[in-house]
């Protein structure tokens, strides 16, 4: 699973590992990420102090399909540390991760603090999770936004939400939001317009509320007042999405979207949250929070019931609550009542959740003739299918197009890969998809992988040329030295020419010396 | 791999030891105690919660003339949204309150202690650092939530013994037969109602797309390959839905007169692909059981001794539908395939079977008891007779 939650672990010290495992939440959630083998033999090892059982003992309860499968579990466990092998052909579980597990299990809980949650009623999740699509939307525009290359929204036609300078950029999405393929000039005079105005009117704003900030913080309400949250993502989010490598700061002080960021825009939500999370947990010391305040709330949130509300903690620092301001920009919460409860919204559930190979939620279907129909009306799935979908028709549920060369190879240039898009496609495959099998047509992958080998057709490499040697032998003798190290790129016996890689060059200066030393 | 895991438990209060003897004694005999199992079946229950956030499981009572369903309890029906509402607003003036207490509470604390104290605090709320789990609020009432069953299974059961009439025979017969047809059928008003409630969901959320059910049983003419293939996506689509499976745990012996009935459940779940599995604690093979996890392919395990029995929980019952690909678990041998009379419900070695509903009987007559079709011997002797000429 790439760039998800265990793959952090798995590069942190032993140490680090063991302080994290203190946290029951932490155990729970990599037990439930863990492989399904390796999960059963995690449940067998529960009850077994150390040292343990004996290897062979897994080993013979195995299947053929089995025993593929054995040497991958045990080793994830061995690398997230929760297997030790204290003799040999021994296996048990670390202490720690035992005891936390079993606490779990055994539901030896001491209840010392009130419990400060309350349900909520079924407007105010609606409101939770329109709070967090409208989070991960911004940022996902932002990033569609700031990509080099054309984009297929063009330049001012897009529902950031309150992003821009633009202000009345809501009222233009609720216009824009189903019209991705109609011609915007008009939209572009009109928004162009507006913004003149509007910069004006902004930036007189701006300057009022950071006075008003520093005084009556703790009474603003955070859904009031989008000008806040405009300036709080521009310093915090996107420097942290600089450092995650998806943006670069150009020579004009501008920001740009990598090709890791493009291909970000392609990954399941589970490893884009923890991409995003993962920065911050790193950049906790530079920011002097705790790391471990981060991940206990993170992974509280995790497990956090949607249907609760809970009062935030007392006696927070200044930094812990720019911390959890940072999280509802976001998205993963949903402040209110000044600041002092919140609720979890709808995305906190990837952070726990691993998804499975095949959903059954999905809207895209794809032929053998490169057609596609997407059965969403979402303006960001159009956004992202745009980029190797050359989208024809649109109707109220539905988009077709179909995948040309052009836009494939736009895609690939702007940095995507066949397996990527390929693995893409199938999380989002229509569940009638499943009934031929593989899920996408052979002709469609193959072809996405002939045309991603084509622009890998040349490559090249800084070399020289030695020609005119002086005679046959030390023509040869050189050419054995090339070979023996590797830096040889072309020759040809009949012309008595050799290209070198430039890295060889002083090994085959050398060589030359010397053979005119011998000669002499 | 999400499961629903319907457990029958054998109330049979005749073959559960009681606890009047001596704690020592018990473990000498390996005597059955039935509020020990129960710790040690928590735990494995526990674990088996673990495994999956949606997993879900439920108990059954397996006694003779009513088969309970303990856990969870059949809802009683909702009171109206408006009373729902207002006991909403109450726990929150109620929550309101008391955290705005706490605040006062503070703020005083504030004044005379030192910051550091307050920073062991926060630690404290969130169970961070060295706090070794358990301290937090949210965790402490997701662990009620879930641990609640422990308690609210315990008292029902002590409910449903106490409630028994002295004399009669409740409480004193297990009907294998009764007990898996309820489970089966609560396994099918399970699923519908999931299947309800995603289709509402979809509706909901105007996303206009066909239904996206795969059922079980498909019924297309396809060729052998297209078949296997089916076979497997229709396996990896239904590990994401949720996947039902027994478990019987039995003490008692077998009913031989129950043969039938027991038999048609069987073969109804074997073919709704519902594995069967048995954890049997006493000194005799259950027939019917070995026949069950046979079919079905499900688990079968025989014991005796209480200290093993957590430990074989969490190996054997423990796996799920997808990791039942990898691992070989222990599967009933030398099973007695010998059927009883459908008359008399005696076991029969040779008899006679109706050609027509495959009835088996020991003794032959010329109507046949289930389906009423004639036989008359003599006229077929006749026949035999005239075309042997």
């Amino acid at each position: 699973m790439e760039g998800g939650f265990l793959d952090y672990l798995v590069t942190l010290k032993r140490e680090e590992i063991y302080d994290l495992y203190r946290q029951s939440f932490v155990c729970e959630i990599v037990f439930r990420t863990l492989p399904v083998l390796s999960k059963q033999y995690v449940c067998r090892l529960l009850a077994i102090p150390p040292p343990g059982l004996e290897l062979t003992l897994f080993e013979d309860c195995l299947t053929k399909e089995g025993k593929k499968e054995h040497d991958g579990a045990l080793k994830k466990l061995h690398s997230l540390s929760i297997i030790e092998s204290q003799k040999k052909g021994f296996i048990c579980l670390n202490k720690i991760f035992q005891s936390q597990i079993r606490k779990i299990v055994t539901g030896s809980f001491v209840d010392e603090q009130l419990v400060q949650s309350f349900r909520l009623f079924g407007k105010e999740i609606q409101k939770t999770s329109k709070h967090s699509k409208k989070c991960w939307e911004r940022i996902m525009f932002y990033l569609i936004k700031k990509l080099p290359h054309k984009n297929p929204l063009g330049k001012s036609t897009y529902p950031i939400h309150d992003l821009d300078d633009n202000s009345n950029s809501s009222s233009n999405s609720n216009n824009n939001s189903n019209n991705l393929i109609l011609k915007k000039d008009l939209d572009r005079k009109r928004n162009r317009n507006e913004m003149k105005k509007n910069t004006l009117k902004s930036n007189k704003k701006k300057s009022s509320t950071s006075s008003t900030n520093k005084n009556h913080k703790k009474r603003i309400n955070a859904q009031d007042k989008p000008e806040l949250i405009k300036n709080q993502f521009q310093k915090t989010i996107v420097p942290l999405l600089k450092e995650a490598g998806l943006l670069t700061l150009t020579k004009k002080k501008e920001y740009r979207t990598t090709k890791e960021g493009f291909r970000f825009l392609f990954k399941n939500k589970h490893q884009q949250i923890w991409t995003i999370l993962l920065q911050y947990i790193s950049d906790c010391k530079r920011h002097h929070l705790e790391k471990s305040f981060v991940t206990s709330f993170l992974f509280r949130l995790g497990f956090s019931d949607l249907n609760k509300g809970t009062f935030l903690p007392l006696g927070m620092d200044d930094k812990q609550k720019k911390f959890i301001l940072n999280l509802h920009i976001l998205g993963f919460i949903c402040l209110s009542g000044h600041w002092k409860i919140y609720y979890p919204t709808p995305l906190t559930k990837y952070i726990s959740k691993t998804d499975s190979k095949i959903s059954q939620h999905g809207n895209i279907v794809l032929e053998t003739n490169f057609k596609t129909y997407i059965y969403s009306s979402d303006l960001l799935d159009l956004c992202i299918f745009s980029f190797f979908v050359k989208l024809q028709h649109q109707l109220p549920n539905l988009a077709t197009g179909i995948i040309t060369k052009k836009k494939i190879r736009k895609a690939f240039k702007m940095g995507l890969t066949a397996e990527l898009l390929i693995q893409y496609i199938e999380h989002l495959a229509h569940p009638k998809m499943f009934l031929k099998f593989p899920i996408i047509p052979p002709t469609v992958s193959e072809q996405f992988h002939h045309w991603e080998a084509e622009k890998n057709r040349l490559s090249f490499d800084l070399s020289t040329v030695y020609q005119n040697f002086e005679s046959k032998n030390q023509y040869h003798a050189i050419l054995k030295v090339a070979l023996e190290n590797n830096i040889e790129l072309w020759h040809s016996d009949q012309n008595e020419i050799i290209a070198i890689k430039q890295s060889g060059e002083d090994i085959i200066v050398k060589e030359i010396q010397k053979t005119r030393d011998s000669m002499l | 791999m999400t499961t629903l895991l319907c457990v029958v438990l054998d109330i049979n209060q005749e073959n559960w030891d009681l606890p009047k003897t001596n704690n020592s004694m018990n473990e000498e005999n390996g005597s059955l105690e039935l509020g020990k199992f129960l710790d040690k079946f928590f735990v494995f229950l526990k674990t088996f919660l673990l495994l999956d956030p949606q997993n879900e499981f439920s108990l059954f009572l397996n006694s003779s003339p009513r088969v309970e369903l303990i856990y969870p309890k059949p809802q009683q029906k909702s009171t109206g949204k408006k009373s729902k509402i207002n006991e909403m607003k109450k726990e929150r003036t109620m929550l309101k309150e008391l955290y705005l207490k706490r605040i006062s509470q503070q703020k005083h604390r504030k004044k005379n202690q030192l910051q550091n104290k307050q920073k062991e605090q926060i630690q404290m709320d969130f169970g961070g650092g060295g706090g070794g789990g358990g301290s937090g609020e949210d965790e402490i009432l997701r662990m009620k939530e879930k641990s609640s069953f422990e308690k609210e299974i315990k008292t029902s059961i002590s409910d449903f013994l106490t409630n028994l009439k002295p004399n009669s025979v409740e409480g004193k017969t297990t009907s294998l037969s009764e007990s898996l047809s309820r489970v089966l059928c609560y396994i099918n008003s399970v699923l519908k109602k999931k299947e309800r409630q995603r289709i509402s969901q979809q509706q909901s959320s105007n996303k206009k797309n066909t239904t996206n059910t795969m059922s079980l049983n498909q019924k297309k003419i396809l060729s052998t390959e297209e078949r296997v293939r089916q076979l497997e996506l229709s396996q990896m689509l239904a590990d994401s839905a949720l996947r039902p499976r027994i478990m019987v745990v039995q003490l008692s012996k077998d009913v031989p007169s129950q043969y039938v009935p027991v038999m048609n459940c069987i073969f109804a779940s074997q073919k709704i692909q519902i594995p069967i599995d048995a954890l049997v604690l006493s000194k005799v093979d259950s027939m019917f059981l070995q026949q069950a996890s046979h079919i079905t392919e499900g688990v079968y395990y025989k014991t005796t001794s209480q200290s093993e029995i957590l430990q074989i929980l969490l190996t054997n019952f423990i796996v799920d539908h997808w990791s039942r690909r990898f691992l070989k678990l222990p599967k009933p041998s030398n099973i007695d395939y010998r059927a009883t009379c459908f008359d008399n419900q005696k076991v029969v070695e040779l008899g006679y079977v109706c050609s027509v509903c495959l009835s088996i009987f020991s003794k032959y007559s010329v109507l046949c008891p289930n389906c009423h079709t004639r036989f008359p011997i003599k006229k077929i002797d006749k026949i035999k007779f005239n075309s042997k000429k």
